[in-house]
């Protein structure tokens, strides 16, 4: 029975309880309840959203709202495959960063800030939630400032004991208060234009009223510019590059992995409003060019970044960016196969990121710091984990067998089948970059030697949560990838406005 | 029953040696005694194979199904067959040279190296039982990886293993992985035999761009420019210099781009011509340019690496002619040039371990003391020239033949400037060897003729004579892959 009602509410559970536990994490003494308290919730909240994405390909209701009333008096969700996907990969980060947060943020924090510090990780996801799930332009615009405001602030706790994350914070808070400004003002121009905040109104609008559809997508435009830097897509991750070095762990995590899921599939619905729903709207190849554009822009800067970085923290953001961006352009080639191409790629770029999240905890928790050369001779102090973490290195190259390949193989098979020759140019080269950095990280995990030896022990073994999921999850959708085929499929579905498959 | 097992421990038999080498890894002694052992047993069931060979025809074995409407597959076709117990021969002898080896190296072999070894065989022979391009894809880059770390035991030239590496990934996933994925788009399938590529189903020069894509993707046919992790390998030396420049390694990327051309394009070859010309152009360049610089290089190793890129130029510029005779000739080329440029390169590295010199101009007279290792030597550089009675003579008839077909009679010169030049680098070496005045006492180890070090490298030399006779047999069991071709 209660299982059952948490399914039929949880949409709303998924922005409702990371508060609620937030509140009572920020009431707690310091010490580790507070930490108890997150872990508790990120368990829950990972069983509860792979529960929803299950139940995807058994077909959901319509959506769910909060308060019965649309924005701004309420909160409209979306609730369809896609909203599942991003529920889904929300969790594969929010989930391990809750559940190891007591032991890999230790030390990142003043004892007494501890509990706040526990509220606004919380926060943040619940944030992260409500973006992924978002239907109306002013949802959305809580839920990125609930995120970024509380990225920001977490960053900043960590300024006591890192006093280069404070410039950080300040970065990630101007960037918050630029996102802030955008949506605000491009929710105001759309629902001059349209008479609505939705989402799915707005893109009805474009298609019925030609007269209103431009400054209606001038409104969509800018909502999209906000999110491209919550879903770190170059050139707009400057504030989240500097933000995932300085800040603790789980937060990073959450940045690189969780608000990048979710601003993307977020960019992702606006863009599947505008374009394929709005089909007799001529300005809909525009639309799909400026989505192709973001994502060719990331692909090929953040390809280039990631190759060039020496510290692991810094080059997890920029490989996110190429990812993304190589979703990001496969999406905007449009047809079913694209689409679902893209969702997967989201997907298995998500298993590689949480796979270099492990790498990087169990490297920083070692005491060898956040830069390359802590891998030196990483294999033989600790062949097991240097095995996982060639995996994921794998996967994010696309070898055979992990997931990463499944992605890139339906990215070059849909590019090519739809033509898009270039687009197909800019996704192998990406490939070719993670290929020059995958093979620069196994020379130093396996060929050199360790800076000093020894075992892995004590709290670094929680890095190992990560890198099983990056890496198990890797193998598993590598070699049997039936089940997320068969999402990313229903997600692409929703998009295009098409029956499930 | 017999002929199903006897597939499945071919496809799977140098799993069981990697398995041996990662368990047994703190057991050194046991572990090459079993490593050896299991590589003979997969050379047995190989030979046992291809004497069945009519009756495992047909056999497959479906694994994973990593993609929608695509699996791992395994077949046993005529041309996967004959390549894949070639392999097993020449992975036992690399495997037994490299054991004997070790126990003579002044420097310990790094113990990767038999792991590497045994993934790289599994690799080149599900290479060649690949039933569809992702099989072979799949397998390619577990053999990529495998080249990468072997490349890392040469004695000479720590580059050697960073530029096999970066050479196979970036070619693996910046040009065979498009290709093969586009392969898939336009034809709707991936397997050799059901492959749809069709003069309908291809737009004018789609057939030359996805050719080549295919042929700058499959680095281990060494076609230029991606020759050089060849040739550095081989100038490295070392143990495993063998199987990589000249055995497993070049094996399976002959196979896969004899696989590319006969079965994936087939006749459609023919209309691919706009850049099929200037490849097997630049090929057949490749095969004169390269043997003129080995003759150049004093290194011995480089010498050979060079004549191995050479050969390799003959291959690749034969199957791109999209002709039978040509596309026999290049299989026969090829097989010849494994034996023989294996034969070749272990003997210059026993040389190497037994008396320090590495140039050619420090080989006078040292055949009188290393009367077999000279004389594989000798049987090497006549099977690198075609010279008869080895069989590399048939492939070349077959690819001047071939050549002459597509009207590109012209080339013969080009493979007859190979032969020349192939000769000129080897022979005149080793009859000064044999004959010549000693360079002096050097530092000699007597001790160093070790059965195990001059066994493999004999077989290897026997079987690159032996191929002569063997045509025949080999063009009645490849007549049927091949007949879709002009």
């Amino acid at each position: 029975m209660g299982l059952e009602l948490a399914r039929l509410h949880a949409p709303g559970l998924f922005i409702l309880a990371p508060l609620a536990a937030a509140a009572l994490a920020a009431m707690a003494p310091p010490g580790r309840w507070a930490w108890v308290v997150a872990a508790v919730c990120g368990v829950v909240m990972a069983g509860l959203a792979f529960d929803f994405a299950r139940s995807a390909s058994e077909g959901l209701p319509e959506g769910y709202r909060l308060g019965d009333v649309s924005g701004p008096f309420g909160a409209a969700l979306r609730v369809d495959a896609v909203s599942a996907a991003a529920v889904a990969l929300v969790a594969a980060f929010a989930g391990p960063a809750l559940a190891t947060a007591g032991w890999l943020a230790r030390g990142a924090f003043d004892r007494a800030k501890e509990p706040i510090a526990v509220a606004l990780l919380l926060a943040m996801i619940a944030g992260h939630f409500a973006m992924a799930l978002s239907g109306d332009l002013i949802t959305l615009w809580l839920a990125l400032q609930l995120s970024a405001v509380s990225a920001a602030a977490l960053t900043a706790l960590a300024g006591s004991r890192d006093p280069r994350a404070l410039p950080a914070a300040g970065r990630a808070l101007v960037a918050a208060g630029i996102s802030a400004t955008l949506v605000s003002l491009g929710a105001l121009i759309a629902f001059r234009a349209a008479g609505s905040v939705e989402v799915r109104a707005i893109a009805g609008a474009l298609a019925s009223a030609p007269t209103q559809a431009a400054a209606a997508a001038l409104g969509l435009g800018m909502v999209v510019a906000a999110l491209s830097g919550a879903a770190i897509l170059a050139p707009f991750n400057h504030w989240a590059v500097l933000a995932v070095g300085r800040a603790p762990h789980p937060a990073a995590a959450l940045i690189v992995g969780a608000g990048a899921a979710a601003g993307f599939f977020a960019i992702v619905r606006i863009w599947s409003a505008a374009a394929p729903l709005g089909g007799d709207w001529p300005g809909a190849p525009a639309a799909a060019m400026g989505l192709a554009g973001l994502g060719l822009v990331s692909a090929t800067i953040g390809s280039a970044q990631a190759a060039a970085a020496s510290d692991l923290r810094r080059l997890c953001a920029y490989v996110a960016a190429a990812q993304w961006g190589c979703a990001g352009l496969v999406l905007a080639a449009g047809g079913p196969g694209a689409v679902a191409a893209g969702v997967f790629q989201t997907a298995a770029a998500s298993l590689g990121l949480i796979g270099l999240l492990g790498m990087i905890a169990l490297v920083e928790r070692g005491g060898r710091g956040a830069a390359e050369t802590g891998l030196d001779g990483f294999g033989r102090v600790a062949p097991v984990s240097a095995i996982g973490v060639t995996i994921v290195l794998l996967c994010v190259v696309g070898a055979p067998m992990t997931a990463g390949f499944t992605a890139k193989w339906l990215m070059l098979a849909a590019l090519m089948e739809r033509q898009w020759w270039w687009a197909a140019v800019v996704v192998a080269g990406a490939t070719l970059s993670a290929a020059i950095l995958a093979a620069r990280l196994c020379e130093r995990i396996w060929l050199r030697a360790p800076e000093r030896l020894g075992g892995i022990a004590g709290e670094r073994r929680l890095g190992w949560v990560w890198l099983i999921l990056g890496a198990g999850g890797a193998l598993l959708f590598g070699v049997q990838p039936d089940p997320l085929v068969r999402l990313a499929q229903a997600a692409a579905a929703a998009l295009l406005g098409m029956p499930p498959p | 029953m017999i002929n199903a097992s006897l597939f499945l421990a071919l496809l799977y038999g140098a799993g069981l040696q990697a398995a041996i080498a990662v368990l047994l890894t703190p057991f050194p002694r046991l572990r090459g005694t079993l490593i050896g052992l299991s590589a003979a047993a997969l050379a047995l069931i190989g030979l046992a194979a291809l004497s069945r060979w009519d009756s495992l025809i047909g056999l497959s074995e479906t694994r994973f199904r990593p993609l929608p409407g695509a699996a791992i597959v395994f077949t046993a076709d005529p041309f996967g067959l004959v390549m894949a117990a070639l392999i097993a021969q020449l992975a036992l002898a690399g495997t037994l040279y490299a054991g004997a080896y070790a126990h003579r190296a002044p420097t310990p072999t790094p113990a990767h190296a038999p792991l590497a070894m045994a993934l790289a065989t599994m690799g080149a022979i599900m290479v060649a039982l690949s039933a569809n391009l992702l099989t072979m894809f799949v397998a390619y880059v577990i053999l990529a990886l495998a080249a990468g770390a072997l490349a890392g035991t040469g004695v000479r030239g720590g580059g050697a293993q960073a530029l096999t590496l970066t050479t196979m990934l970036l070619t693996t996933f910046a040009f065979l992985m498009p290709a093969v994925a586009w392969t898939y788009a336009i034809a709707g399938d991936v397997g050799f035999t059901g492959i749809g590529l069709s003069a309908a189903t291809l737009l004018p020069l789609q057939s030359d761009a996805l050719l080549a894509l295919f042929v700058l993707g499959l680095a281990m046919a060494a076609l230029f420019p991606a020759h050089r992790w060849l040739t550095d390998a081989a100038a490295a030396g070392g143990p495993y210099a063998g199987p990589l420049a000249a055995g497993v390694v070049v094996a399976a990327g002959g196979a896969a781009l004899v696989k590319v051309c006969a079965f994936v394009f087939g006749p459609v070859l023919a209309q691919a011509r706009v850049l099929a010309d200037p490849l097997a152009l630049l090929a057949l360049a490749q095969s004169v340019a390269f043997a003129v610089i080995a003759l150049g290089k004093d290194q011995l190793g480089a010498r050979l690496g060079y004549l191995g890129a050479a050969q390799m130029g003959l291959v690749v510029a034969g199957l791109l002619t999209g002709v039978q005779a040509a596309t026999f000739g290049a299989i026969v080329l090829l097989i010849g040039y494994l034996f023989a440029g294996a034969t070749a390169l272990m003997a210059v590295t026993t040389i190497a371990l037994a008396t320090g010199r590495t140039k050619a101009s420090q080989m006078s007279g040292l055949g009188r003391r290393m009367p077999f290792t000279f004389a594989a030597l000798l049987i090497a550089a006549l099977g690198l020239a075609g010279a008869p009675p080895l069989g590399g003579a048939w492939a070349r008839v077959w690819l001047a033949a071939g050549a002459g077909e597509a009207g590109a009679g012209w080339a013969a010169i080009a493979i007859g400037a190979n032969s020349i030049l192939s000769f000129a680098a080897l022979a005149p070496l080793c009859l000064r060897a044999l004959w010549g005045p000693s360079a002096g006492p050097g530092t000699f180890r007597p001790d160093i003729g070790s059965p195990l070090l001059i066994a493999p490298m004999m077989v290897c030399a026997i079987a690159t004579m032996a191929l002569f006779v063997f045509v025949d047999p080999l063009g009645r069991v490849l007549a049927g892959a091949l007949e879709g071709l002009s």
